[in-house]
């Protein structure tokens, strides 16, 4: 008993049993996630998180979840420590900025098309049967609008029946 | 809620919603006594505790400057909350849902901007209008990356869910890890914007009537916030396996 015990104090002990000073048992919660040489990694986490909250949330979950579910701990933890006031929804903030800017930028893109349409139609004047004369010219709009709801398959949808007016355009 | 800022006296007050859910006196000088009020602060301050501990939170709080705290605690609780309906992803996959939302909107600017191109080729007959056109799409792009440009975005937002313009990530993302994002991002963002009115008492702001409690402090957060290369490099094998699962 004596010797298995030494045998198992003898292996090279994780991040985690390495800064925690404690012997790292073979059935150790953290070792297969935080090696020996990445000892920041478990640092950071061990500061926002605290080992025994890691090791209760780790026990809780699937074998097979535990790796994914480490790597965002790590990433939260590296967050927090690099920005101690937004942490994560930092991140988070800046993406919605972004994706209000690009709604914009589409919106206006999507106006600027229906608004070229409108005057290649009326540029053709003599085509009275053209799909796209004055008279019709609220339908694209009224096409255009929905793609502002930014649902990827209506986008499609939208983009597929931008390209049959098109050559439609083109035969007139 | 000015009165339950009283609360913080010692032993003659209720206790803050934390020292109500560790059953501890309140004292005077309790850091946590300013961020939770008694009414919902034991319920937000559950959440924290279990996920991060209350004695790490307190060494977390210590090292902000007193200004910031507010917004510190907001975030953590944000994070918190996340980490506790989605034990494997956190608030990661929000994250990782709005990056895939992003790239989806790049690539339809960028069809956008090819059509108005090929219009504009086979309308070069009419120099005069295409210059105009041009002129103005110029113009907005110049203003788009500008304070103004993110106010003018606001008035889309009227038009649609919060959160709605998530959904085209659902054919490539796992459909249930998306809801629990949507679930618990509803209730995280009225949370925060309860704890705005609360602490703050200020409703205005370009953001402030989108009920975006985020956007009102951070703008100005956003450039010193910095994710290194390793980071993200991490953030994308996680964002693979994410798929996968």
């Amino acid at each position: 008993m004596k010797e298995s015990s030494r045998k198992q104090g003898a292996a090279s002990p994780c991040a985690a049993c390495k800064l925690l000073r404690r012997r790292c048992a073979q059935d150790c919660v953290f070792s297969p996630y935080f090696p020996a040489d990445e000892p920041q990694k478990f640092a950071n986490v061990h500061r926002v998180f605290g080992a025994s909250n890691v090791n209760k949330m780790l026990q809780e979950l699937p074998i097979h979840q535990r790796g994914d579910a480490v790597s965002s701990m790590v990433y939260e933890a590296n967050a927090r420590v690099r920005d101690p006031v937004y942490g994560c929804v930092g991140a988070i903030s800046s993406l919605q900025q972004q994706i209000d800017v690009l709604q914009a930028q589409l919106a206006l893109a999507q106006a600027e098309v229906v608004h070229l349409r409108v005057r290649q139609s009326t540029n053709f004047p003599g085509h009275g049967l053209c799909p796209d004369s004055p008279s019709s010219s609220g339908s694209p709009s009224s096409k255009q609008v929905s793609p502002q709801d930014n649902k990827g398959m209506f986008s499609h949808m939208d983009i597929v029946d931008e390209a049959s007016l098109g050559e439609s355009m083109w035969s007139c | 809620m000015a009165s339950s800022g009283n609360g913080t006296t010692a032993g003659t007050g209720s206790p803050c919603g934390a020292c109500k859910f560790l059953r501890r006196k309140c004292a005077s000088d309790c850091i946590f006594a300013p961020y939770f009020s008694s009414e919902q602060g034991a319920a937000r301050f559950a959440a924290i505790h279990k996920v991060f501990g209350a004695s790490n939170v307190s060494k977390l709080l210590l090292n902000v400057p007193i200004h910031d705290r507010c917004e510190a605690v907001v975030t953590i609780a944000y994070e918190a909350q996340a980490r506790l309906h989605d034990p494997v992803y956190g608030c990661v996959s929000h994250i990782f849902a709005l990056q895939q939302q992003v790239a989806f909107l790049q690539s339809q600017v960028m069809q956008m901007k090819a059509q108005i191109a090929g219009h504009q080729t086979s309308a070069a007959g009419d120099l005069r209008h295409s210059s105009e056109s041009t002129n103005q799409f110029m113009t907005w792009q110049q203003t788009s990356v500008s304070p103004i440009g993110s106010a003018y975005s606001t008035p889309y937002n009227h038009h649609q869910p919060y959160y709605g313009h998530v959904n085209p990530n659902n054919p490539v993302s796992p459909q249930s890890s998306l809801e629990e994002s949507f679930s618990n991002t509803s209730s995280d963002v009225t949370t925060t914007a309860n704890v705005r009115e609360t602490h703050h008492q200020t409703g205005g702001g370009v953001y402030g009537h989108d009920g975006i409690g985020f956007h009102e402090g951070y703008p100005n957060k956003k450039r010193s916030v910095s994710y290194c290369s390793s980071d993200l490099g991490e953030l994308q094998a996680l964002a693979l396996r994410m798929m996968k699962n």
